[in-house]
């Protein structure tokens, strides 16, 4: 019994990972830029294809694969951001719509020129340890570990750094941000790279949990937004705060037999939530970084 | 900031608002309205000169379109951007003249297209019963979307209608009893209206036509009426609306329900021109290209999504790309469109026709909403041209450094 229960977690922990990935991503950029990033999970996507090009072996490659999906889906965002979002900040609802006509070019193009079938990545470990009667696998441990170390790094350097700092000030007040010297236009490039980056980073994750196929972001990213939501947008301890709930609602929901209903029940309790509670559960980017 | 757009609680403080203000609140909207339609007319309508000849000229270039002998998959075409137009109109009203972007239109499009699925296939109903009972349905789920619009407002309420379309999915793929879940509902009966029966594409093409007309017709009674000025007060200013006893919940309530009620409508023609519908065809993908097909042509005006689905669905056949092409081709208008033309491809061209008649009097017939007036009634109480929702407050704190 408990080590069923300890696989559970195990379990809640890995998918719970991806989804803070996609929440904390779609947090800053919101917290920073005001934008509804309905692209990012395409951003994902990318990154999952990425890695398929580069590392469809697996093994060792991975490091690669990882290294060249962070850089290329962190140098796409700011080439997006200087090319078109740039051009919304004043007007944030147009930069959901722009991101609209983002997701739509790039899920059909990933369509077009892999296919509309799932694509194979080979295990970068496909090594299973058993601890304490926990089966594991390694590539699980390997998400749950690099998730764990990005949330702590992307903590600290928010917390703790002066850039970090500035970023927060942004958040809370672009125009006295931009009186007291601080580039406002550079750090919000700055964090659409970041983003770019935890996007190419997840979308290796969650390539070594489930095979790579066009649409993989855009089902992750009303998700993402829902535990970010959850969270209180721009918050990133709320978003992994969200993402943990998620998965271990999402874990309890399966084992009672009601996989069916699962996002009919989570996105229902969400509305609920937020009708009861418009500001979510934590606060946003400036308070409680 | 992240929680400045939070809006909570005009719902409450609205009625009592009403009672005590009741009066002051009225006799000043009435006195704007006067003062608007001495000079142009109010913003988000061209004059009922200029609407009616939009409408004549929409029916002769349908009609000359279904009599000049294109290929039948053309007409079925017709019939889709009817269909689209329909449902994008409604959706055009809530953001133009709301200020409310909704992504979940594509799911009450979907009860509609369901409710007359299960009616027809199960109980054998005519097409007239069928289209009310689906309107009543999309109307009453729609209604309870002012329950979140209450509430949020900007970002937040964009990502709930979200939640709220994958809802609707999840209901349809799961309820097995009604919906055949997955499988979905094969719809093979011709309809019958009055004792007639529609059957081929050519009758279905008339009864979209005359439907969408009659939609227009009310979208634009509806802006013009009371409702329509409450709902863009509520759009330009929440508090100030609710200060002089607009009720936001009632208002947004009605909005709703009624481009809920059309969304429905538009589904059921949907359920019989596709003789099948299944949960897929109205997810968040479905809602999204509703948005797309909204803004590509103009939210503004009124023949704008209109002109929005005629690119949507036509461009892809007359460029005879595969569909992923075409379908990212799209994206890549729209992104233009949002970035260049804010106000649709309708804006872009009365901008370039308005500038070859500025001299004609032409131009008064092609009259943007709430823009400039033609030269002959300038001068009065023009009111400033200004962006769709420059100025909403949602986003106000928002603004570049």
């Amino acid at each position: 019994m408990n080590e069923q229960l300890l696989q559970q977690g195990f379990n809640v922990l890995s998918s719970a990972s991806v989804y803070a990935l996609v929440a904390i991503g779609l947090s800053v950029i919101f917290g920073l830029s005001g934008i509804i990033n309905i692209a990012y999970g395409d951003f994902m996507t990318l990154g999952a294809y990425v890695v398929f090009v580069v590392a469809p072996g697996g093994a060792i490659a991975f490091i690669w694969g990882f290294a060249a999906s962070a850089v290329a889906v962190a140098v796409l965002s700011i080439v997006l951001e200087r090319a078109l979002f740039r051009w919304t900040l004043i007007r944030p609802v147009n930069g959901f719509l722009v991101s609209l006509g983002l997701a739509q070019i790039i899920e059909n193009g990933v369509a077009w020129h892999f296919g509309q079938d799932s694509v194979t990545v080979a295990p970068a470990n496909s090594a299973n340890w058993t601890l304490g009667g926990v089966i594991m696998s390694a590539d699980r441990v390997i998400i749950i570990l690099g998730t764990i170390a990005l949330v702590v790094g992307l903590i600290l350097f928010l917390d703790r750094t002066q850039t970090g700092t500035a970023i927060r000030a942004i958040a809370a007040d672009r125009e006295a941000a931009a009186l007291m010297g601080i580039p406002v236009t550079r750090l919000v490039t700055g964090v659409f790279a970041l983003g770019g980056l935890i996007a190419g980073l997840g979308g290796g994750f969650v390539a070594l949990l489930q095979p790579p196929y066009p649409l993989l972001g855009a089902e992750l990213v009303l998700k993402g937004f829902v535990v970010a939501l959850v969270g209180g947008l721009g918050s990133v301890r709320g978003a992994v705060i969200g993402a943990v709930l998620l998965a271990f609602i999402e874990t309890v929901l399966v084992t009672a037999g009601l996989a069916g209903w699962l996002d009919v029940i989570e996105f229902g309790a969400v509305i609920l939530l937020l009708i009861i509670r418009p500001q979510g559960l934590a606060r946003g980017l400036a308070h409680s970084m | 900031m992240p929680t400045g757009n939070l809006r909570r609680g005009s719902a409450d403080v609205a009625p009592a608002a009403a009672s005590r203000d009741a009066g002051t609140g009225r006799s000043l909207l009435t006195g704007l309205n006067r003062i608007r339609r001495r000079g142009s007319a109010p913003s988000g309508e061209s004059s009922w000169g200029a609407t009616i000849a939009q409408l004549v000229a929409l029916t002769v270039i349908a009609v000359v379109f279904a009599a000049s002998g294109v290929p039948a998959e053309y007409i079925t075409l017709g019939v889709t951007v009817f269909i689209y137009a329909i449902l994008a109109s409604a959706i055009a009203l809530l953001y133009h003249d709301g200020g409310l972007l909704s992504v979940a239109h594509g799911g009450l499009w979907g009860v509609g297209a369901y409710a007359a699925a299960v009616l027809v296939t199960k109980y054998n109903w005519q097409l007239g019963p069928v289209v009310l009972a689906a309107a009543l349905a999309a109307g009453i789920v729609g209604m309870s979307l002012a329950s979140i619009s209450t509430r949020v407002a900007g970002s937040y309420f964009i990502i709930i209608l979200f939640a709220v379309s994958e809802v609707i999915y999840g209901v349809m793929i799961n309820w097995n009893s009604v919906t055949n879940g997955a499988e979905g509902i094969v719809l093979a009966t011709p309809a019958s209206l009055f004792g007639y029966r529609i059957s081929t594409n050519m009758q279905w093409y008339y009864v979209t036509l005359i439907t969408l007309l009659v939609v227009l017709l009310l979208l634009r009674v509806i802006k013009q009426s009371q409702l329509g000025q409450h709902l863009r007060a509520i759009r330009d200013s929440r508090p100030l609306a609710t200060s002089v006893g607009i009720s936001v919940a009632r208002v947004h309530m009605a909005s709703f329900a009624i481009t809920g009620a059309m969304a429905g409508i538009s589904g059921v023609y949907w359920a019989y021109l596709e003789k099948y519908v299944v949960p897929s065809q109205f997810s968040a993908t479905a809602s999204i290209s509703f948005v797309v097909v909204v803004l590509l042509g103009g939210s503004a005006y009124l023949l704008g999504p209109l002109l929005g689905a005629v690119v949507v669905i036509f461009l892809p056949s007359l460029l005879h790309l595969s569909p992923l092409l075409a379908d990212a081709l799209i994206g890549v208008i729209f992104i233009a469109v949002i970035l260049l033309f804010p106000e649709g491809v309708v804006g872009l061209v009365t901008w370039s026709l308005r500038l070859l008649m500025a001299r004609t009097g032409l131009g008064r017939w092609l009259g943007p909403p709430g823009g400039k007036a033609p030269a002959d009634e300038a001068g009065d109480t023009q009111q400033p041209v200004r962006p769709e929702h420059e100025s909403r407050p949602a986003e106000e704190g928002l603004r570049e450094a």
